[in-house]
């Protein structure tokens, strides 16, 4: 599994993000197993979980969740929710952008370290996000009158590694479902 | 005093490439111009040492305090209420109001409501009223500002606080008097369009220079240096 997310750089985050993050899972894990919890289980579980998304987040390509939202759920609600989903998935591209210049801005400042720069970065960040949305609303409602649902026909290119993730992501919902039956 | 990008090629997720060498060197004021997109920020951000070149280096001399202005001036913010970011500056709260014309209780203010324009001015005012750097950058200085607040940050460039200022623009119609240009050509490569004799550097000024300076030129002036009253000086003077 790490291999496959790993064969192209792009599906992971940087080192840092990384460690925190499986840091904060393996945390989690030997604290559940060092209480009588089952730690490894859960570790190996959301570490399967994490990499698929970093996969998923990666090789995603502008306008797949446009395309499944609107094939799956039709013009209206599915134009909705697949809007909202590409919204939503521009504005974490972004942000990873936002946070290496907030940082690089606060560096040249004089930073006073990464713990007193999380108030200010998160509060920029925050407020930028709340700004362009309300921007992206407003040119949405003003050039294409938006107000709900919309006509949209998806289209989808198929390759042969497709065929391979189609089964895979089978297999990885039938072991979930299997342990969720067990753990009933 | 100087900034000296040593053979430095700069790629952006092997989109394009930029070529730079050349010593932004010496007292003044730098302006480097191109086409959107040539990689003028990125340079900047190199210069400054946030950016890392595929090749080449920057070598810094008798340059150690230095600053760069972002594009985007809600990047630097770090106070909540206007006067809280003012004071994160060591700058006196009232003084830089004035300077940055947000006089009018907007110190109560939380910094990022403030309009964008309203942010760059404050920034500006901020950065270019510190103690002086003894280089500062300025990405896009110009952008979000009405002419008189353009006029009013090139007045300030022009009184030389900062022994070295380097502007990156696509400004075309207010701009500060220059020492040296520089311009970014199609293709990726920075070019010196001559330094220090801004006068026989502007008939070379080929991709970015304002309307005011070519008119001046088609008609035979040679403006002494790149302010739209240096264009009218110049042809007041052939024509008296």
């Amino acid at each position: 599994m790490g291999g496959v997310v790993a064969r192209n750089e792009r599906n992971l985050p940087g080192r840092v993000a990384a460690t925190v993050i499986f840091g904060a899972i393996m945390l989690f894990a030997g604290f559940t197993e060092a209480f009588g919890g089952d730690g490894i289980s859960y570790g190996f579980r959301m570490t399967v979980v994490t990499l698929i998304a970093f996969w998923a987040f990666g090789r995603g390509r502008e306008g797949d969740l446009m395309n499944t939202a609107v094939w799956a759920f039709g013009d209206r609600i599915g134009f909705d929710l697949g809007l909202t989903a590409e919204m939503a998935v521009s504005s974490l591209r972004r942000i990873e952008k936002d946070v290496r210049d907030i940082r690089n801005a606060l560096k040249l400042k004089g930073s006073r370290g990464p713990v007193y720069d999380l108030i200010p970065l998160g509060f920029t960040l925050t407020l930028m996000q709340i700004h362009r949305a309300r921007e992206q609303g407003r040119v949405l409602a003003t050039r294409g009158g938006y107000q709900g649902g919309g006509t949209f026909t998806p289209s989808f290119h198929c390759s042969k590694t497709d065929i391979f993730a189609f089964f895979s992501s089978i297999l990885i919902i039938a072991a979930v479902f299997v342990s969720f039956v067990g753990y009933l | 005093m100087h900034l000296n990008a040593d053979k430095l090629s700069l790629s952006h997720g092997g989109e394009w490439t930029l070529s730079a060498n050349g010593i932004f060197g010496g007292e003044g004021v730098h302006l480097v111009t191109g086409p959107v997109g040539s990689g003028k920020t990125t340079l900047a951000s190199a210069l400054a040492g946030i950016f890392e070149p595929a090749s080449g280096r920057i070598v810094r001399e008798g340059v150690s305090r230095l600053s760069l202005s972002m594009q985007f001036p809600e990047y630097h913010v770090t106070g909540f209420l206007v006067k809280d970011e003012i004071r994160s500056w060591h700058l006196p709260v009232t003084e830089t109001l004035r300077k940055s014309g947000l006089e009018g209780g907007r110190q109560d203010r939380k910094t990022l409501t403030l309009s964008r324009g309203e942010l760059k001015r404050l920034h500006l005012a901020c950065l270019l009223g510190s103690p002086p750097w003894d280089a500062v950058i300025l990405d896009e200085p110009f952008a979000g500002l009405d002419c008189k607040e353009k006029r009013r940050v090139c007045a300030t460039i022009e009184e030389k606080r900062h022994p070295v200022t380097i502007i990156f623009t696509h400004e075309q119609a207010v701009l500060p008097a220059a020492d040296v240009i520089w311009e970014i050509e199609v293709g990726g490569t920075l070019i010196c369009r001559g330094g220090r004799v801004p006068p026989e550097a502007i008939p070379a000024w080929k991709g970015a220079p304002p309307r005011y300076l070519t008119r001046a030129l088609e008609e035979g002036a040679r403006p002494e240096n790149i302010r739209l009253q240096d264009a009218k000086e110049a042809l007041c003077r052939m024509h008296a």
